[in-house]
């Protein structure tokens, strides 16, 4: 009687006690790095404990809000059984990316939990600038050593006895192998050994090549000896599968280490790889190739339906695996042209899997078929040609036959697909069957010809705007301007001679050296362009050319 | 006798044959009616690589492509097919749903796309709005009584045809990302520091270096491509640099 009742006053004891716990513990956030360069990054971690359906978390507020950038980029659930014991984690981790530099606050992170927000702690981080450790330090959140173990001994360097015997940290890269065909895998093996002590975990951005589909193998820990000394070997390993032939470059990677009782950082780093890439062999290709490449392969063949209607639709599905081949470089398996079936690809599904030191990889492609006329249709022929690199040598596998029973239907004539069909086949399927212009028309104007021809036009504008007589007395007569019309002559004559009487003008153009001739011409001009400005304007355009014309000669006269 | 009677049938037969030989193109018009894509694409390519690119041809290919589950390499192939008919509303149409399928925001990331007309035809419109006002300016200078209006009119036309053809110029030389883990690398040698670009979107072609190619984005970052990663849509001749061309410019010193 008294055990129970014992054990309900622990269990009533100890429940707020383990609340309180896990309340104040619950969400927990760290940064990585307090200070970092501009050309580094640093991670926010947010650990929620006990719980692992919170939905999301979202990025912190920083301040000031630029210069510093921050993106979520994945989650880690972890569970922890100790003495059995339970504890489930979720882990979100935020990306800080600096901009500029300068001195940032990154707000508490606030998480709902079970109806009760929680907030972590502000953090600070400063941006200093660029740091040159050679090329390439900048830390990543992707750390395949993040719990890495630091129970090893302490570094040379700060070791009061000299060590005789290895080295404390041993950084080594592998690519295996060096020399591989198109869409054959190559394994990267990076690997860190370390017989010291390390103050926090090492800082390693992963090189990602351009062309290469990458897989990542899972971390690997384990215990080694080498020159007398026990080593903890770290493998981050991953394949890469090469998309086209040529020569890859594999960049030196890099680990930041913070070392021995005050944290003095060193770099680790290994020795740049090529990788060459040959082309498949074109000899002895199958026809029914679609590029698969690998050692080992599967494929089978399955049908929803056997028997169908005329028009309707049957579902195809090509089931294929690999080892050492990757079937997401495989965009179809080989499917003969089957008379009076037509065949649409939908989409399927795959996975690529990397683990235990093989690569594995399996797709599911998904065809649609319609038969329009009634019968006994035989599929067979479904093929996957594969290209074997240790053998190199090319192998076909061909799936079992398969058969589908067309009964005579309402579905003859062709529309009635359903409507999930209709919504994935295009608007229009027929091609074009003319060639067409074989003579490319389209592209750019060049820069040339656009200022060429704005000048042209910026030309006759100005020619246009800048005519004599459009602005007032700027355009009218002058020595350089003929007057060319009624208007223009009056005032080139008022300009030549502005006196009001006939004596004033006789005074002015005699001071201009002209002849009584010329002068007597003048007053009969003037008197003839008064008449025909006054006048009736009968035959005025008539004699507007004929009096232009005096006028000129009359200059002329004048100047002689 | 005889002989000369198995002549005339052995020409028969061979004028037969030769009549009824397929061409290239219409076997890739033919895959396409029979639902091969693939076979279409394998002709296609070929004909692409020898320099027989066409109108007809690149749209076929856009749809074997699109067909096969590659928008990216359709977008590329109705691309070039615009080069050679530019106002083709089947291949503007087929375009505009292989650029949803990739994304439908791609088109903010794209440079100039092809514009609606030729080259010629932006030209010579130009070239007539230009000679256009200058004749009208030339007349109401020499005196003839043009008023001030249609020289304005046509001043004004000009500038908005100007305005037209430079906003929706392309540039020279472009090209369309086909690989979904492209990044801009900042130099033309292996890496794996550079920004991370959507597959398909439309960039401009600098330049090109042994296997690498220069390119430029909407927003302007640049950086260096290998060429198996981008199909070019040159304006001239609008040909793809097949990965074995770029094989054998490699090994030329």
């Amino acid at each position: 009687m008294r055990r129970p009742i014992l054990l309900l006053l622990l269990l009533l004891l100890g429940q707020p006690l383990a609340a309180q716990v896990l309340g104040n513990n619950r969400v927990s956030s760290t940064l990585s790095h307090d200070q970092i360069g501009l050309d580094e990054t640093a991670t926010l971690s947010v650990v929620v404990k006990g719980v692992n359906d919170v939905m999301d978390v979202n990025p912190p507020t920083v301040r000031p809000s630029t210069g510093l950038q921050i993106v979520p980029v994945g989650r880690q659930v972890s569970m922890t059984s100790i003495n059995g014991v339970t504890t489930t984690a979720t882990q979100f981790n935020f990306l800080l990316t600096p901009l500029e530099k300068g001195r940032y606050v990154i707000d508490p992170v606030t998480v709902t939990v079970n109806g009760l927000t929680h907030e972590t702690t502000p953090h600070r981080i400063e941006v200093t600038d660029i740091v040159s450790r050679n090329s390439s330090n900048s830390t990543n959140p992707y750390n395949p050593w993040g719990r890495y173990n630091t129970t090893s001994p302490a570094m040379d360097a700060l070791d009061p006895f000299n060590r005789p015997r290895g080295k404390d940290f041993i950084l080594e890269s592998e690519l295996e192998p060096e020399t591989v065909y198109k869409n054959q895998p190559t394994v990267y093996n990076l690997r860190l050994m370390a017989a010291a002590r390390l103050m926090r975990d090492p800082r390693y951005a992963p090189i990602l090549p351009t062309g290469l589909v990458s897989v990542p193998f899972p971390q690997e820990n384990s215990q080694q000896q080498r020159d007398g000394r026990n080593y903890s070997v770290t493998e981050a390993r991953t394949a890469f599968f090469p998309m086209t032939e040529g020569e890859y470059e594999f960049p030196a990677s890099e680990v930041l280490l913070s070392a021995g009782i005050f944290g003095r950082d060193q770099t680790l780093a290994t020795e740049p790889h090529v990788l060459k890439v040959l082309p498949l062999p074109r000899e002895d290709q199958p026809a029914s190739f679609t590029g698969a490449v690998g050692e080992y392969f599967e494929l089978s063949a399955s049908l929803d339906k056997t028997r169908v209607s005329a028009g309707e639709t049957v579902e195809l599905r090509v089931a294929t695996y690999s080892e050492e081949g990757n079937l997401e470089l495989v965009p179809y398996p080989y499917l003969p042209d089957w008379q009076g079936v037509e065949k649409k690809q939908a989409k399927g599904s795959s996975k690529v899997e990397a683990d235990n030191g093989a690569i594995t990889s399996r797709r599911k492609y998904v065809f649609r078929l319609r038969m329009k006329e009634p019968g006994h249709y035989d599929l067979s022929g479904i093929t996957l040609a594969y290209f074997r690199p240790s053998e190199e040598r090319y192998e076909v596998l061909r799936a079992p036959d398969l058969t589908v029973e067309v009964l005579p239907g309402k579905a003859t004539q062709g529309p009635e697909s359903t409507l999930l069909e209709q919504s994935e086949l295009p608007e229009d399927e027929s091609p074009e069957k003319e060639e067409g212009s074989r003579t490319s028309s389209a592209g750019r104007v060049e820069t040339v010809h656009l200022l060429s021809l704005s000048g042209i036009a910026l030309l006759g504008l100005l020619a246009g705007l800048l005519k004599p007589g459009f602005k007032g007395p700027k355009f009218s007569w002058s020595p350089t301007h003929r007057p060319q019309d009624l208007s223009g002559l009056e005032k080139a004559l008022s300009a030549l001679a502005p006196g009001a009487d006939r004596l004033a003008r006789e005074e002015q153009l005699s001071q201009k050296g002209w002849g009584s001739a010329e002068i007597m011409d003048f007053e009969r001009l003037k008197s003839a362009v008064a008449a025909l400005r006054y006048g009736d304007g009968g035959r005025e355009e008539a004699k507007v050319g004929d009096l232009l014309e005096s006028f000129q000669s009359l200059l002329r006269r004048a100047e002689k | 006798m005889t002989r000369c009677f198995l002549r005339v049938v052995l020409l028969f037969v061979l004028l037969s044959n030769f009549g009824l030989a397929q061409s290239p193109f219409d076997k890739v018009v033919q895959s396409l009616l029979q639902q091969d894509d693939a076979r279409a694409v394998r002709i296609s390519e070929t004909l692409v690589a020898e320099n027989q690119g066409s109108f007809g041809l690149f749209y076929n290919q856009g749809l074997a492509y699109r067909n096969l589950g590659q928008p990216a390499r359709a977008r590329a192939s109705f691309e070039q097919a615009l080069q050679f008919e530019p106002r083709d509303l089947s291949t503007r149409r087929r375009l505009r749903e292989v650029k949803v399928r990739l994304s439908p925001e791609i088109t903010q990331h794209d440079v100039a796309a092809t514009p609606w007309w030729s080259v010629a035809e932006a030209q010579t419109a130009l070239l007539l709005a230009a000679l256009l006002v200058l004749g009208l300016g030339l007349a109401r200078a020499s005196g003839r009584t043009i008023s001030k209006r249609p020289l304005l009119v046509a001043g004004s036309g000009f500038v908005v045809l100007l305005a037209l053809v430079a906003y929706t110029n392309p540039p020279a030389s472009r090209g369309v990302l086909i690989s979904p883990t492209v990044r801009l690398l900042e130099k033309p040698q292996g890496g794996d520091k550079g920004v991370v670009v959507p597959e398909g979107i439309l960039v401009e072609v600098l330049g090109s270096k042994g296997h690498f190619v220069e390119v430029r984005t909407r927003e302007s970052m640049r950086g260096w491509v290998r060429a198996a990663e981008i199909v070019l849509i040159n304006g001239e001749g609008a040909q793809v640099q097949t990965n074995t061309e770029l094989q054998q410019e490699k090994k030329q010193p």
